[in-house]
């Protein structure tokens, strides 16, 4: 069951039951989300004039600004380190990239080091470097951000720290949903 | 994916919040993912409050208990109402359902109210379809009306498919909704 967040349109003037002015509301559908918030009012007619939103997840990895004029951007960092190579990658995602534009993006960050030449990205794994590069003993560090705060599901295993002759590579959240920040209350 | 809620905790002395935000809803794939997006939201504010946060998931309700409003003082009810009317039988029932009945519960006690009147011998229930009248009640050709309400107001998509007004010798059916619509968090924005 999808939820809403059921909003008076123009609380201005109006006089707001414990200063409430929006509700998040499982229900069917707009309409009924709006009766459902109405009928927790007393069908007090400012909610059945109330606006329905569905809440749903991200569908890109955009940058986001909220009511504050603050942006936050979901980044992919790749960090490798070890006796023959040590370097940090970073792609801050850009407005309407997708989580394959973000992966994609750092392959080609990744084969831009002269020490690698086999990074790719298919089918939900991120190979780092392949079993030519020469480099499956290093340690591998990948972290996906937003604001900054490392989001532990984007990622799983990570394959490192073998023989030399091997690949290095972070298999990817097999689901594509985006976490989002939906909105921000005050509760009191 | 699921909706959760991060919350301050209430009573921090010396609080000063951005906006008067305490509270943010973000849907994330589980509860630790939904803290560390809240940090990420937080980081830029260079707002570390928001680390303790408590993290509750916003989940739908299980049944169709009533619900006390603290805004308005009122405890909303779920009330499902069924009318016949026509040229041989005109009746309403009503049952409002009380803590912990889901939809199963509801309409047994629904089918009792209804097999209790003269005219319909074996109304039934069988998720998520409701018969009011089978063939031999013979009122098949009578305008029914079924409405679930909360608190008072009508809730449309509680209600499905509905079978009446045809010949006499036909059912009169209406199928509902498994699901409960539930608020899940009331605020200011």
């Amino acid at each position: 069951m999808p939820a809403y967040e059921v909003k008076i349109t123009d609380p201005t003037g109006a006089t707001l039951k414990n200063g409430h002015d929006v509700m998040t509301v499982f229900a069917e559908d707009g309409p009924d989300a709006i009766a459902c918030a109405t009928g927790q009012n007393d069908g007090d007619g400012s909610w059945a004039a109330a606006t329905a939103t569905l809440i749903g997840v991200g569908t890109d990895l955009s940058p986001v600004t909220d009511a504050q004029g603050k942006t936050r951007s979901y980044a992919l960092n790749v960090l490798i380190a070890g006796p023959d190579t040590t370097a940090a990658f970073k792609y801050t995602a850009i407005a309407a990239d997708s989580y394959a534009d973000v992966f994609d993006a750092m392959v080609i960050l990744l084969n831009a080091h002269a020490d690698i030449a086999g990074a790719a990205f298919a089918a939900n794994l991120l190979t780092v470097s392949d079993i030519g590069d020469d480099i499956g003993d290093h340690t591998l560090t990948v972290s996906f951000e937003f604001g900054g705060s490392a989001i532990p599901s984007f990622l799983s295993t990570v394959t490192h720290e073998g023989i030399a002759g091997a690949v290095l590579s972070v298999a990817t959240n097999a689901t594509v949903e985006i976490p989002k920040v939906l909105g921000s209350y005050r509760q009191r | 994916m699921p909706t959760y809620k991060a919350e301050l905790p209430s009573g921090l002395p010396g609080l000063s919040l951005k906006n008067g935000t305490n509270v943010l809803l973000v849907e994330a794939v589980d509860a630790t993912d939904a803290a560390t997006l809240v940090q990420g939201h937080a980081v830029a504010q260079d707002d570390a409050l928001w680390a303790n946060a408590t993290i509750s998931e916003l989940t739908v309700g299980t049944d169709f208990s009533p619900v006390y409003n603290p805004d308005t003082g009122v405890t909303n009810e779920w009330v499902f109402t069924v009318t016949v009317a026509g040229a041989d039988t005109n009746a309403s029932w009503s049952h409002t359902a009380v803590a912990g009945e889901d939809l199963d519960d509801v309409m047994a006690a629904m089918v009792i109210l209804i097999d209790a009147h003269a005219d319909i011998a074996a109304s039934d229930w069988s998720t998520p379809l409701l018969t009011v009248a089978e063939i031999a009640d013979d009122i098949g050709d009578h305008t029914m009306t079924c409405t679930v309400t909360y608190g008072g107001v009508d809730i449309a998509g509680q209600t499905g498919a509905i079978v009446h007004e045809g010949i006499a010798g036909a059912v009169l059916t209406q199928t509902y909704s498994t699901l409960v619509p539930t608020i899940a968090h009331m605020s200011a924005s």
